[in-house]
């Protein structure tokens, strides 16, 4: 905002400008910040509907019988 | 289904008034509901406990926390950013109830994550929180509104141009700064009339960078107040830059600047926002949705997830203050930091030693020479100072602060209170200091100014004691050669003064600039005289009433004290039962520098302690009128 308002000649509007293009830039970022914990949120639920498959496969309760079980969807 | 919600009686204010506002709701919806303070009740069928874990656990005796039956029957609701503290004991204490609710959906997430089947417990509008009124007058321009930390001050330092360009008030909810735990935003019934009143609270966090503060947006909201918060996640259904604003750490001062200069967009922004709130986000849905889990625990089927999803990395609690964008400029200290007590006591005691022989190598050859050694004669009067009669004297101990001191007379000059002189004593300065006054004040010859210089050095506290003998004002303000005043400083404490007359002094907060970086704040606190005890939150710059400071034994002048004549001082009003007036704004700056008297002084500090102790032992012992 310094160098700016160096070269420009008339240094507070140029400051309105730039502060209000800083204050929309923010606004939209926040809005990507929004979605991205959409995201999250769906890829942990798919996640759980995953876990929730592998614990009831046939395979892994027959481990559990023989004592043999290992979390598997642990990384 | 009852729903009985269990607090401590040390809880936080926030937790009953939420309470109360849930009762309401739930009773609405024809739920019963009671409300038990300290222990649970007795389990009977039906009953559902609501708790928020570290609010009760945190403030209660191991004998009134539930039993393993009431757990099965507990809901825990968490209020806390993850990552905090309070979240932590959320979590330990909450995966052990029947069922988890969160405000937050990150919190929610993070609760999943970690295998607890948390829901989200929606909050929103209720008629009690509601304090909108669209044209009501707004004289806060900004408004921060948070209990104090280190790394919120940091952030607040740094908008200083920002916050002093308008009205802004730096404040805390009345219970946050008298309580040993700072919660963030424990907030009390009285404290919406001052959200009320204010166009813009900006909201700089605690700690947490992902999170959206719902409790205090909504309040926000409900007062009708523009919502300006550091960017986080989870504000569904609300839209940044529609309902409300977000903007990075270092960029929410310049966002505030750019949001006050159009009062149509926020006026739009918080009708907007109050419109959505009062239609889709009702406290009623929250109530409904405990209700609906409550029904599910009371009948032994509540939700369940397992094992975690992930192995749990712990968090990490480290201030965050060292992250990369707040980074702030370590300056050279005198000594290393982790240098042994020992060494640095007898580093300061040959410190001392060395400006106390240099005082008396000064008497000895000034007497010599036929000069009063404690003579202070007048060596510049500027054109004004024999016509004002000032209600003010603004007092300045100089030492070698030449470069400084001309940054402090035009902070002076630029005041918006005219009825103050300045009385600037130089204490034998060995650079050109006094020489910079003059020249300055040829230069504002409209500045009432009088310079002295003392023949021979005799310290910081033996020149404030002088001037406060001959300063002409009513009022008295200390400023220290290095520091410089806001333009609204002088008048915005003596209106302080003149509204408490019983105050010996009022203060203002200090934005500190440490090598020209921004690094906090100080003084930012309530007058807390227990605090002191502790630490001194106080810096020295204040306006006092001229008399009563001099009845009172104005400052101390032993070598022992050296730099802390002002924590002297605020510990004898504090044993005495005076107290200060606190200007919740930022009126002055103070620098910090390797040439500080404080390197010296906070070489080391517990025998300065010690000596504090012995002379205030009713404030030590917690004994205070």
């Amino acid at each position: 905002v310094g160098n700016v308002r160096a070269v420009s000649g008339d240094k507070d509007t140029r400051a309105a400008e730039l502060e209000e293009a800083l204050l929309e830039c923010e606004q939209r970022l926040a809005r990507i910040g929004e979605l991205e914990l959409e995201l999250r949120e769906m890829s942990l639920r798919n996640e759980h509907l995953a876990r929730r498959l592998v614990h009831r496969s046939p395979l892994k309760l027959a481990r559990k019988a023989a004592g043999r079980l290992r979390p598997r969807n642990r990384p | 289904v009852k729903i009985c919600f269990v607090d401590s009686s040390r809880s936080n204010p926030f937790v009953r008034h939420l309470f109360a506002a849930l009762e309401t709701e739930l009773a609405a919806l024809g739920v019963e509901t009671e409300h038990e303070q300290d222990g649970f009740p007795r389990h009977s069928a039906g009953l559902v406990y609501v708790v928020i874990p570290n609010e009760y656990y945190e403030n209660t005796v191991h004998e009134l926390h539930p039993t393993s039956k009431q757990l099965r029957n507990t809901i825990a609701l968490s209020l806390a950013p993850p990552g905090l503290l309070t979240a932590e004991s959320d979590y330990e204490y909450g995966r052990n109830c029947a069922a988890m609710m969160d405000v937050s959906p990150v919190g929610v997430v993070d609760l999943w994550r970690r295998g607890v089947a948390a829901q989200r417990l929606t909050l929103g509008w209720t008629a009690a929180w509601d304090n909108y009124d669209a044209g009501r007058e707004r004289p806060i321009d900004i408004l921060s509104f948070n209990s104090g930390s280190r790394r919120r001050e940091l952030l607040l330092g740094r908008y200083a141009e920002v916050l002093t360009a308008h009205n802004a008030r730096i404040d805390r909810p009345a219970r946050a700064h008298s309580a040993a735990r700072a919660p963030d935003w424990g907030l009390g019934p009285g404290d919406f009339e001052l959200i009320g009143s204010a166009k813009l609270m900006l909201n700089a966090r605690h700690q947490s960078p992902e999170y959206f503060d719902w409790l205090l947006a909504i309040q926000a909201i409900c007062s009708g107040t523009l919502w300006l918060t550091e960017h986080g996640a989870g504000q569904k259904p609300l839209v940044a830059g529609e309902h409300f604003f977000a903007a990075s750490p270092k960029n929410l001062g310049l966002a505030a600047n750019a949001l006050l200069r159009d009062s149509a967009r926020i006026s739009q922004a918080t009708t907007d926002a109050y419109e959505l709130l009062r239609s889709e986000m009702l406290l009623a849905t929250g109530a409904q949705e405990m209700a609906e889990l409550a029904e599910l625990v009371a009948t032994g089927a509540p939700p369940r997830l397992g094992r975690p999803l992930h192995r749990i990395r712990k968090p990490d609690f480290t201030d965050e203050i060292t992250e990369g964008d707040l980074a702030t400029h370590e300056p050279e200290k005198l000594h290393a930091s982790f240098a042994p007590t020992v060494e640095r006591a007898e580093l300061k005691r040959k410190a001392l030693n060395k400006i106390v022989s240099g005082r008396k190598r000064a008497h000895k050859k000034a007497a010599a020479a036929g000069i009063d050694p404690d003579a202070s004669p007048e060596i510049h009067r500027s054109p004004s100072y024999a016509k004002a009669q000032p209600r003010v004297t603004v007092c300045v101990p100089l030492y070698n602060h030449a470069h400084e001191m001309e940054e402090a007379l035009a902070s002076l000059v630029n005041q918006d209170y005219k009825d103050f002189d300045v009385l600037v004593q130089d204490d034998c300065s060995t650079d050109n200091s006094a020489d910079t006054v003059i020249s300055f004040s040829k230069k504002h010859p409209e500045l009432p100014l009088r310079l002295l210089r003392r023949e021979a050095n005799a310290g910081l506290p033996a020149g404030r004691n002088r001037m406060l003998q001959i300063a002409r004002g009513e009022f008295v303000l200390a400023l220290d050669a290095d520091n410089a005043l806001y333009p609204r400083c002088i008048s915005t404490l003596t209106a302080a003064l003149d509204d408490d007359p019983d105050a010996l002094f009022a203060y203002g907060i200090l934005e500190i600039r440490d090598h020209g970086k921004p690094d906090g704040l100080l003084s930012a606190r309530f007058w807390e005289p227990e605090i002191l005890a502790h630490f001194n939150p106080f810096d020295a710059l204040a306006l006092f009433r001229r008399e009563r400071l001099i009845d009172f034994g104005g400052y101390v002048e032993e070598v022992e004290l050296f730099g802390w004549e002002d924590y002297d001082l605020y510990c004898r009003c504090a044993e005495n039962g005076e107290h200060g007036v606190h200007v919740p704004q930022m009126l002055a700056r103070y620098r910090r520098g390797e040439e500080s008297m404080l390197s010296i002084t906070n070489l080391e500090t517990d025998g300065m302690y010690a000596r504090l102790e012995e002379r205030h032992p009713k404030l030590f012992a917690g004994r205070l009128p």
